[in-house]
């Protein structure tokens, strides 16, 4: 299990780029339009900062437009695992929940990503290298 | 000494921040802040105060006050 990102929901992923801007940070990836999730994502990264996720909602819908009317900001923490077996057997060790079923995961070619929910009420994303498992 | 009902109440008032009385008739559908998220965090607050061990299958399930009451309390509490 690595770290690889934290999710911060933003309402305008331009503005919020700015903000990371002004911090020291460059864009990883180009403006990644997620249909599965309805989102615009943009991966960005800075000089020993963590790896930050921009999303914002297309069209105000999909699953993250109920958290944005709560507010804007950091939201979900994202690790990678390399199979299937040891983030089910890690999650379940942690007492997380699923949010979603594995599915795969637009950002990341050969990669599966689910959400978890923590026992204190916070958002996981487990991404699996290696696909959906039949 | 509180009953289990009155126990599993007092584990909504603290989550989801209401008055005793309006527990009874919650369920996620009625109740827009009771969410995926919080209600992971009801379920594994009641798994810790009541010690027990709900299934993905369960949590996934019990999505009111009182399905959470007959399966933490038992059907005879109704």
């Amino acid at each position: 299990m690595k770290f690889h990102h934290i999710g911060h929901a933003s309402r305008n992923l331009e503005t919020s780029a700015q903000v990371l801007t002004s911090l020291g940070y460059t864009a990883e990836s180009p403006i990644i339009v997620d249909s599965l999730l309805e989102v615009r994502l943009q991966f960005w990264v800075g000089t020993e900062s963590p790896r930050i996720e921009l999303l914002e909602p297309i069209a105000g819908a999909g699953p993250l437009a109920p958290i944005l009317r709560s507010r804007a900001g950091a939201y979900h923490y994202a690790f990678i695992f390399d199979s299937q077996d040891v983030a089910e057997k890690w999650t379940q060790a942690s007492r997380m929940r699923p949010i979603s079923s594995p599915m795969p995961a637009v950002a990341f070619p050969e990669h599966t990503v689910q959400f978890m929910g923590w026992p204190d009420g916070s958002l996981f994303e487990v991404i699996v290298n290696g696909g959906i498992s039949s | 000494m509180s009953s289990c009902e009155d126990r599993l109440r007092a584990v909504f008032v603290v989550i989801f921040q209401v008055e005793a009385e309006k527990v009874h008739h919650m369920t996620m559908d009625s109740y827009p802040e009771w969410d995926s998220l919080r209600h992971i965090e009801l379920v594994s607050e009641i798994e810790d105060r009541f010690g027990i061990e709900l299934s993905n299958r369960e949590v996934a399930s019990l999505q009111s006050f009182t399905a959470l009451r007959n399966r933490v309390c038992g059907e005879s509490s109704q």
